[in-house]
């Protein structure tokens, strides 16, 4: 007897059948696929050249309320159009961000005009978050500052990238005053935030004493605190001198470290033996902050310090603090040498290579 | 003039194209560097003004490739954005004549052409 087992014929036939169609579907479901991609790319490419030559016709004239503007089907506020109606807030956008004058102008009046608002409001009262980030964008990007109180309480979302457009939105719309919103930031700000809104206000006026600042810099929310301190360095805040040096008794590292900076920055008499005065307790980012900071501001009263330092610190320390000493002057310079003849491993390689960088 | 634009923004480009035909220049725009790059080697424009970055080729090189054309002294206007300014140093050393920084004012555009076509 042959004990050899076979499929069964019939189970085979209904496996080459679900197989088949199977392969049929995935045929179809591919040609489906690249038919759609193949007309939104077509769309695209007829919206471009649309889009291009009409805007070309329009952004370089003087647009005012008399103006009859000729809107293409294409932009016409209809339900059909909503795709290319906000491919024409993406390129309105975009060219706003290359060009500045009259064409800069004239893409916020076609914005309106066009009734695009409605677009990034739409965005903007989305429950997705990466759609309301979107429509925040686009409404202080074409500067619609009637609109922020409305988005002022997300400038505190839970959602970060909603909280970053709204805070990025409230300064674009309020300058220096829209810092407002941390009077209420319980969330954190990243640090690229942080550069972010550094570089925003850098061109505006800054005001001659922040009101605020003394409780930004006793928030609860250490980012702020580190913030403000940014500020105060920055903008030289006097007034604040104080909290600033509180800062430094933080419990948070971070804020110690800005603390250092922002003191430095504020040029205090006293600001290097108050610093040397954390050195022991610091971590070893902050030493080296510290080192940092007194190649700024240490003189020979800072000597004793930084040779103590030179002598029993590691590598990067050494070197730190060779810096800070040679940038004393003359009498640093002299100390660094003697050092390096007293005992050369390592301390002439060090002296040479600060030569060196002096050099260069 | 002739002046040939190299951008890859359409809408920069278009705009740049209409205002410089508006001050009576002729116009040929390309939003890829190799082309531009062909188009240059072909019809000697009398000005060229190209993005840093590009497709195909970038800026530097088609700043390269002008200055290398002995036979005519074509210009080149560098247009770069924020955080490019060691790509326009270097443009400038290979032998841009102008730069100018995103976001900018096509009038402003237009005075430095007209400056720069003074010295043909």
């Amino acid at each position: 007897m042959n004990n050899q087992q076979y499929i069964d014929p019939e189970a085979l036939i209904i496996f080459i059948y679900i197989f088949g169609g199977l392969m049929v579907c995935m045929i179809l479901l591919t040609f489906i696929f690249l038919r759609a991609r193949k007309k939104k790319w077509m769309i695209k490419k007829q919206l471009d050249e649309i889009f291009d030559n009409w805007l070309g016709e329009w952004i370089l004239e003087d647009l005012n309320e008399d103006t009859q503007l000729s809107i293409p089907p294409t932009l016409v506020d209809t339900p059909g159009n909503a795709y290319s109606r906000q491919y024409a807030v993406d390129q309105l956008i975009n060219t706003k961000k290359n060009l500045i004058g009259i064409a800069g102008q004239n893409t916020v009046w076609l914005y309106e005009k066009l009734g695009l608002k409605k677009i990034s409001l739409d965005n903007f009262h989305s429950r997705q978050w990466f759609l309301k980030a979107k429509g925040i964008y686009e409404l202080y990007m074409m500067e619609q500052k009637d609109m922020q109180d409305e988005l002022f309480p997300y400038t505190n979302s839970s959602n970060e990238y909603v909280r970053t457009e709204a805070q990025t939105a409230i300064l674009a719309f309020e300058g220096f005053e829209g810092l407002r919103f941390f009077n209420t930031l319980t969330h954190p700000i990243t640090n690229w935030q942080q550069i972010k809104l550094m570089e925003q206000l850098r061109p505006l006026d800054p005001p001659g004493i922040f009101e605020d600042m003394p409780n930004w810099l006793q928030s609860s929310n250490p980012m702020v605190v580190q913030f403000a301190l940014k500020l105060a360095g920055e903008y030289q805040q006097f007034q604040v001198l104080d909290c600033v040096y509180k800062c430094l008794g933080s419990e948070h590292p971070a804020i110690r470290e800005q603390a250092i900076i922002a003191l430095v920055r504020m040029g205090d008499e006293t600001s290097a033996s108050a610093i040397i005065e954390r050195y022991n307790n610091e971590t070893k980012n902050n030493k080296q902050t510290i080192l940092r900071s007194l190649y700024h501001v240490a003189s020979t009263n800072e000597l004793p310090f930084l040779l103590e330092v030179y002598e029993t610190g590691d590598g990067d320390t050494k070197l730190l603090a060779a810096r800070a000493i040679a940038h004393i002057g003359p009498a640093g310079m002299e100390r660094l040498a003697a050092k390096g003849q007293e005992q050369p491993e390592p301390y002439e390689q060090i002296y040479l290579h600060i030569k060196s960088e002096i050099a260069r | 003039m002739k002046i040939l634009i190299a951008e890859d923004d359409n809408l920069v480009r278009k705009t740049i194209e209409i205002k410089l035909s508006k001050d009576g220049h002729e116009i040929i725009s390309l939003a890829e560097g190799k082309a531009a790059i062909e188009n240059i080697n072909t019809m000697l424009p009398d000005m060229v003004i190209t993005d840093i970055m590009l497709p195909g080729a970038s800026g530097l090189e088609i700043v390269s490739t002008v200055k290398n054309i002995t036979s005519k002294d074509i210009k080149v206007i560098v247009l770069s954005t924020m955080g490019q300014e060691n790509i326009v140093e270097e443009a400038f050393k290979l032998g841009a004549d102008e730069y100018i920084t995103k976001p900018f004012s096509l009038t402003e555009l237009s005075i430095r052409v007209k400056k720069l076509m003074s010295r043909v």
